[in-house]
């Protein structure tokens, strides 16, 4: 249950991270609550795919990213960076029948619907090593077995999601038609601060090299 | 030609702006309404830390008389928005006489260093107070690098004005206590004539986008991200060290969106654009005129739909369907511009719960007591210390 509670004092702060790729999607949509939950479900899917793939990482890898300052924060740059670019396509780009996105989907048998975003932004926020994060990630390789190391992690994962499902009650003001054009917007604004971000750490690491 | 042309303009101008009133009021009864603000203004100018340089006196003086001059003329001609523009770049452009004179006399330049920072030294903003409520309210701090109770334009004092105003004017503040609204307001009165008519009103959700922004940006990193990366008034005020890369990008932004949204854009569309398409202030505020007991209705039985109204709102706060409606929108800062320009005087302030339209001349004074009060004592000191500043110039050759 350290995981879980690890994950419940941390929450606010994992929140915090979220919101701002979160939220703007979520307003942008314009869904009820129980359209947000579906939304949340699937960033929070995204999100713990991410949690999963890097605990494993870690795992057999080792300290390799723990240890690299370098390493880590190039990876933190690039993560802004995708999720910028995430965030900008979603604001900017309406997806058509005859666009060629969907030509690429059919190929998977599918069809491009923005159901695909959030489990994009939900990965993408949970491979982002914030404190909490790196401290789950710590605890969970001394605990002995891949197994008891994935067992910490999502239990850490369900610890930090109970305060973001909250965003879903966003959903309350989905009358006010007004609010999907200024998520989108938002979207935009914060795409900017995730773009300038991201290219700030990467110049540096270059730089230092 | 273009004289004419201009003349022409103005002579329509006049005509549409004329109120059609009913009766001039008697010389008696515009002192009897006036005595309220003379009375309260003496007490703030004249009781309350009064100079004992000259020159100051002297400042005090103009500036109390300018007030009362200016309150006066609103009350004799029922022009509201004419005084009240007077009034507000005024304050403006003397804020830039009055604060960038006295940063470079306490600091030597209007760079805040990091010292400045950590003794808490930087004067409060009003346009932070969104970001700080997050954050204050998971970390009991308050993300702002100045002095809670002392000093000049402490956090404690800036708030309390800020709910004292936001209650009873509600986004008035941004027609009548904002220090900085007077900038765009000032360049957008210049051209007689816009040159850029069609502004798509999308673009007026952009302040509400930035307030999410920036509430959301400031509760991760704890710090006032919109005074680090976007106000356009740093170019009027004070600035962090420019000492690094990241310090050149935010003061190229600063200075951009000051000459764009503050200089090029009024001018060219006659619209308080920073406020209309940026301030996230502006956005908060609109909230607050939820509460407020004043807005601003449109009599149905007198309007004719000329739609001057809507052309000359410079916030774009009333649009076809509002007009419908008799009202205008969330957006409105109660700046009179409209009411004044109503050639069938259809548009007037009102106390919310009243019937429209019945006793408008009693709905206007209510609101204006408190409206220009506030404006009048937020704005004094930065008139008196700005004149101050420029008889100092005059007398000895030296602002500082």
């Amino acid at each position: 249950m350290d995981g879980f509670f690890l994950g419940i004092s941390s929450g606010l702060f994992c929140l915090s991270s979220c919101a701002p790729v979160i939220v703007p999607f979520l307003l942008g949509e314009g869904k009820k609550v129980s359209g947000n939950f579906f939304i949340i479900g699937l960033f929070l899917t995204g999100r713990l795919l991410g949690y999963i793939l890097f605990a494993i990482s870690a795992w057999y890898i080792g300290n390799t990213i723990l240890s690299s300052h370098h390493l880590k924060n190039i990876f933190l740059g690039g993560s802004d960076i995708i999720l910028s670019v995430i965030l900008l396509f979603y604001a900017l780009f309406e997806p058509k029948d005859d666009c060629k996105l969907n030509t690429v989907m059919s190929f998977f048998g599918g069809k491009y619907n923005n159901h695909y975003l959030p489990i994009l932004l939900g990965f993408i926020t949970g491979i982002n090593i914030c404190p909490p994060f790196l401290l789950a990630l710590i605890q969970s390789i001394n605990k002995g077995s891949i197994l008891n190391c994935l067992l910490f992690f999502i239990l850490f994962f369900i610890g930090t999601s109970v305060y973001i499902t909250l965003t879903a009650f966003i959903g309350l003001l989905s009358s006010v038609s007004k609010l999907r054009i200024i998520g989108k917007l938002t979207a935009i604004v914060i795409s900017f601060y995730y773009l300038y971000s991201g290219s700030l750490i990467i110049l540096r690491e270059t730089v230092r090299i | 030609m273009r004289k004419n042309r201009k003349k022409e303009i103005k002579t329509k101008e006049k005509n549409v702006s004329e109120k059609t009133i009913d009766y001039l009021p008697k010389p008696s009864k515009v002192m009897l309404l006036i005595l309220p603000v003379i009375a309260i203004l003496m007490f703030f100018f004249f009781f309350n830390n009064y100079p004992r340089e000259q020159l100051k006196q002297i400042s005090l003086m103009i500036t109390y008389f300018y007030l009362n001059a200016l309150f006066l003329l609103m009350i004799y001609t029922g022009k509201t928005y004419k005084y009240r523009r007077i009034l507000f770049v005024t304050i403006a452009a003397l804020f830039v006489f009055s604060f960038i004179p006295e940063l470079i006399e306490t600091r030597g330049s209007m760079i805040v260093t990091e010292e400045d920072m950590i003794n808490g030294q930087v004067p409060f903003c009003h346009i932070v107070i969104p970001m700080i409520l997050i954050p204050a309210a998971l970390t009991k701090t308050i993300i702002f690098p100045g002095s809670i109770l002392t000093g000049f334009a402490s956090i404690a004092s800036m708030i309390v004005i800020w709910i004292g105003v936001s209650l009873s004017i509600g986004r008035g503040w941004c027609s009548w206590a904002c220090f900085y609204g007077g900038f765009d307001e000032g360049f957008s009165s210049i051209p007689d004539k816009p040159l850029i008519r069609k502004l798509d009103r999308k673009w007026t959700y952009m302040p509400f986008a930035v307030l999410l922004a920036v509430v959301l940006t400031s509760a991760i990193t704890l710090s006032p991200t919109y005074c680090e990366w976007l106000c356009p008034f740093k170019a009027v005020s004070e600035f962090a060290e420019i000492t690094s890369f990241k310090a050149v990008i935010q003061t190229i932004i600063f200075f951009s969106l000051f000459l764009a949204l503050v200089i090029i854009l009024p001018i060219l569309t006659k619209k308080r654009t920073q406020c209309t398409f940026l301030c996230p202030f502006g956005a908060f505020q609109q909230f607050t005129n939820r509460i407020s007991p004043f807005d601003i209705r449109i009599d149905a039985e007198k309007c004719i739909k000329c739609n001057k109204c809507i052309k000359v709102c410079p916030t774009l706060s009333i649009d076809e369907k509002s007009l419908n409606d008799g009202k205008t929108l969330l957006s409105c800062t109660k700046c009179g511009k409209c009411i004044d320009f109503c050639p069938k005087n259809a548009v007037s302030y009102h106390i919310k719960g009243t019937k429209v339209g019945l006793k408008s001349d009693i709905s206007r004074l209510f609101y204006l007591y408190p409206a220009f009060l506030f404006g009048s004592v937020l704005g004094s000191g930065i008139i008196t210390r700005g004149l101050w500043r420029i008889l100092k110039f005059i007398t000895t050759g030296h602002i500082i």
